[in-house]
């Protein structure tokens, strides 16, 4: 048991530090990739990393790399840019100095401050990859410290928690406009001129290396998907990140006392073993959007079970609930 | 080596000689500092620095630091510190110790009186127009009854040494008196910094004021002293003072929550937990009246919990200090209190309070107005340092402004001669010399009082400076009490 406004801010914190190094990887990997593909080519894959983390830019300027960098690295007024979610983080760490080992304090504030100094002018001189690696590094550093310095109670839980729920749905939307704007034509094989995007797809989700270690080099959108949706071991699949959410809730009621036929414990427990029992055939057979779209509104009504469960909870609703329980 | 210097006063002007902490005369240290002297003579000036700056990365290193916000790097400041203890015997803290009891005792009655029947006004001891325009009277107080009629749990009262070596009172704190945070941490780097030094004495301890001040609590709780569920309420970390809350509640072993963690439903305050609503008996609140409850004050107030002074009426929760415990530390009230004292005690005031000028009466009016040069100016409502004039060290523009304003409020101003306060050596920038002091003592109240002993010195670091706040570039320094005198 701890205080619920606690439990909030470790969650948020943890939740926008995630959100900051999917978006760092992002244009990482794309401005990457822009630089070896035809300029057509190049525009699909900016309108897909937009679509990708659901933002919207108007139409002439979504192709523009710089102006798709700047609102999503520096632009303040876009709460999802970088320095928007890095600030959050940092403010929601700030509330809870006190409950945090200092390290992990000390490398949030670090990251603000490195992402607060940076500018879309000196992106481009000092290059941007340096910069979009170094925001990687300060979240996963941040991450291992909550890991490796912290106890693994409640409120590691919550950090847990917020971590691969906001995971696991950047990854469903990520599949969904990858494979969506490439429609039925993308689960053929590869063609040569398409290695690239897949190559980008992967490393968007870290999974290059790993995917190439279990399936080779031969980069196969079917492969692909599975890897990226099914598997269990790897910690950037939407299947791994739905198991660790439903660890996490179920940490959570143990400390908590709360009964495993709570909302938030119910959906997470049938997402988990439905993504474990579902093969890419049928997910294939049963379309994919559906797929996807069930992972985003399931993890959104954990997110919401939750909230009314611990944090934001209505008074009323709590001690009726008590007077129910104690009759 | 201790140079010359220290033994003769500080500053040049009119004031009559301080008071002396270590020197009895020139050469001649008092005798429970001439240990001290001799092993400060020992270690030398360089060794001496070298401990100080030992002092002051332990400070910095457990993070009792103020945040400099604005700046990019983010600056954190120690509050300054100075190695050289304060000695006070236990003579002298036997004086002070009944003294404050005594007053805490008097100010207590006074309270319950004030928003009971309001006696001490009807005898004419005290002016029903200064109880009542003052701005920290609550009228939502009458007629409540705190448990064991305590309004004050926790008070800081600050005394100074006049120059005949007596303590006086110069201020009460009644409201959220600060501060108690530096006292134990000084103690806990002197004892790593001095080890010998402190060995040498036979110095009581003070590291118990938690446990004291987690009893009071409990004894003051609406329930069973064992069932009492008691909480430390912050305004958050915004607050300067928000690393004395986190420490308190460590110290205490209880939760700090802010505003927005707690609510009120029927009268019963609760926490927010992530397992529900579990119930809270005491608040130990660190904010102020104005803010603790937007229903009953100030409505804009994001800080407090909507409901409490219900639950609070309701005899459901108790808050520590009281709500409108404000009015009795309101520094024209303060002149009365040797007479409240008598009031209700039927003693004289064991600890004196110094003189003071009401500016309400015409003739001490007059008398302040003709003399404002030589006389401290306070604002009543104000702390910290703020709103004063300092005569001997004020411009006529600065004395015409709060002509002014004496005549335009009478009721807001009081006056005081220029306190030469006593002088007790500080270690600065290599050399050893005497700054201005004065003294704030912690007593706890709950079912009896509590006085740990020992306190806050605060030293204005400045030469020849007066003003010990540390928002105004004052320090602080560890404050020995002794058990015995040893020399005896």
């Amino acid at each position: 048991m701890m205080l619920s406004r606690v439990a909030d801010s470790l969650y948020w914190m943890s939740r926008y530090l995630e959100r900051a190094e999917h978006t760092a990887r992002l244009l990482d990997v794309q401005l990457h990739i822009a630089l070896d593909v035809a300029p057509h080519t190049a525009t699909v894959g900016w309108f897909c990393l937009l679509n990708s983390l659901r933002f919207e830019m108007p139409a002439e300027v979504a192709a523009d790399a710089g102006a798709v960098t700047r609102a999503l690295a520096f632009d303040p007024h876009n709460a999802g840019s970088i320095v928007a979610c890095v600030g959050q983080a940092r403010e929601n760490a700030r509330q809870i100095r006190e409950q945090i080992p200092s390290e992990m304090w000390e490398e949030i504030n670090n990251l603000y401050l490195a992402v607060r100094e940076m500018s879309i002018d000196r992106l481009w001189q000092s290059g941007p990859h340096a910069f979009f690696h170094s925001v990687q590094r300060g979240a996963q550093l941040v991450a291992g410290l909550s890991d490796s310095a912290m106890n693994h109670g409640e409120g590691w839980q919550f950090i847990r928690l917020g971590r691969y729920l906001e995971r696991a749905i950047a990854l469903a939307w990520l599949l969904d406009s990858h494979f969506g704007i490439k429609g039925a034509d993308a689960l053929v094989e590869a063609t040569p001129s398409d290695f690239v995007s897949w190559a980008g797809l992967l490393r968007m989700a870290t999974a290059y290396e790993s995917y190439c270690r279990v399936h080779t080099v031969e980069l196969q959108p079917r492969r692909i998907l599975d890897f990226l949706l099914l598997n269990v071991e790897f910690p950037h699949a939407v299947h791994f990140c739905a198991r660790q959410v439903d660890k996490a809730i179920t940490g959570i009621a143990g400390w908590t006392g709360t009964s495993r036929t709570a909302q938030g414990h119910r959906l997470a427990g049938r997402l988990n073993a439905d993504l474990a029992y579902d093969t890419i055939d049928e997910v294939l057979a049963n379309d994919l959007d559906k797929c996807l779209n069930k992972v985003v509104t399931t993890l959104a009504a954990v997110h919401d079970a939750v909230y009314n469960q611990y944090i934001g909870y209505t008074v009323g609703a709590v001690l009726q609930g008590e007077l129910a329980g104690a009759q | 080596m201790v140079p010359q210097s220290l033994e003769s006063a500080a500053g040049g002007h009119v004031l009559d000689t301080p008071y002396n902490e270590m020197y009895e005369s020139a050469g001649a240290p008092r005798s429970h500092y001439r240990i001290l002297q001799d092993r400060l003579k020992e270690l030398g000036t360089e060794e001496i620095q070298r401990r100080q700056q030992a002092a002051d990365l332990s400070f910095l290193q457990q993070g009792i630091t103020f945040t400099v916000y604005g700046e990019k790097t983010g600056t954190e400041r120690i509050f300054p510190y100075d190695v050289l203890p304060r000695i006070v015997t236990a003579a002298e803290w036997d004086v002070l110790a009944r003294g404050m009891t005594q007053r805490i005792t008097a100010l207590n009655l006074f309270l319950h009186d004030l928003y009971h029947d309001a006696k001490i006004i009807a005898d004419g001891i005290v002016p029903a127009d200064l109880v009542y325009s003052c701005k920290h009277y609550r009228r939502e107080m009458r007629g409540i009854d705190p448990p064991r009629g305590n309004y004050l749990t926790v008070v800081g009262t600050d005394l100074v040494r006049t120059p005949d070596g007596r303590f006086a009172v110069l201020e009460d704190n009644l409201r959220v008196p600060s501060g108690v945070s530096y006292m134990l941490s000084n103690r806990q780097v002197m004892k790593r910094v001095f080890p010998n030094i402190f060995r040498d004495y036979d110095v009581r301890p003070i590291d118990h004021y938690g446990q004291e001040l987690l009893a009071c609590l409990r004894e003051v709780a609406p329930v069973s002293q064992a069932a009492a569920r008691i909480v430390l309420l912050s305004p958050g970390i915004y607050n300067s003072a928000y690393f004395e809350h986190a420490f308190l509640a460590r110290q205490m072993g209880i939760q700090l929550v802010e505003g927005r963690d707690l609510v009120v439903h029927d009268n019963i305050v609760y926490e927010r937990t992530t397992a529900g609503l579990r119930r809270v008996h005491v608040i130990y609140r660190r904010i102020d009246d104005d803010f603790i409850d937007p229903m009953a004050f100030r409505e804009d107030s994001m800080l407090g919990v909507p409901g409490l002074m219900n639950a609070y009426r309701a005899g459901n929760v108790t808050l520590a200090n009281a709500p409108g415990t404000g009015v009795a530390d309101d520094k024209a009230v303060y002149a009365y209190v040797p007479e409240i004292i008598r009031y209700y005690l039927k003693e004289d005031p064991i600890v004196d309070n110094v003189e003071t000028y009401l500016m309400t009466r015409p003739a001490e009016r007059d008398h302040a107005l003709k003399n404002l040069d030589k006389l401290v100016v306070k604002a009543v409502g104000e702390s910290g340092g703020y709103g004063m004039l300092i005569g001997p060290h004020s411009t006529q523009t600065q004395r015409d402004e709060f002509r002014e304003k004496i005549n335009a409020h009478p009721r807001n101003y009081i006056a005081q001669p220029t306190l030469s306060l006593s002088v007790a050596p500080c270690f600065l920038e290599g050399n050893i010399e005497p700054r201005h002091i004065d003294l704030r003592v912690y007593i706890l109240f709950g079912a009896h009082a509590r006085i740990i002993p020992g306190g806050l010195t605060r030293v204005a670091l400045r030469k020849g400076s007066l003003v010990v706040n540390s928002s105004q570039g004052g320090g602080s320094k560890d404050t020995w009490v002794l058990n015995d005198s040893p020399d005896s």
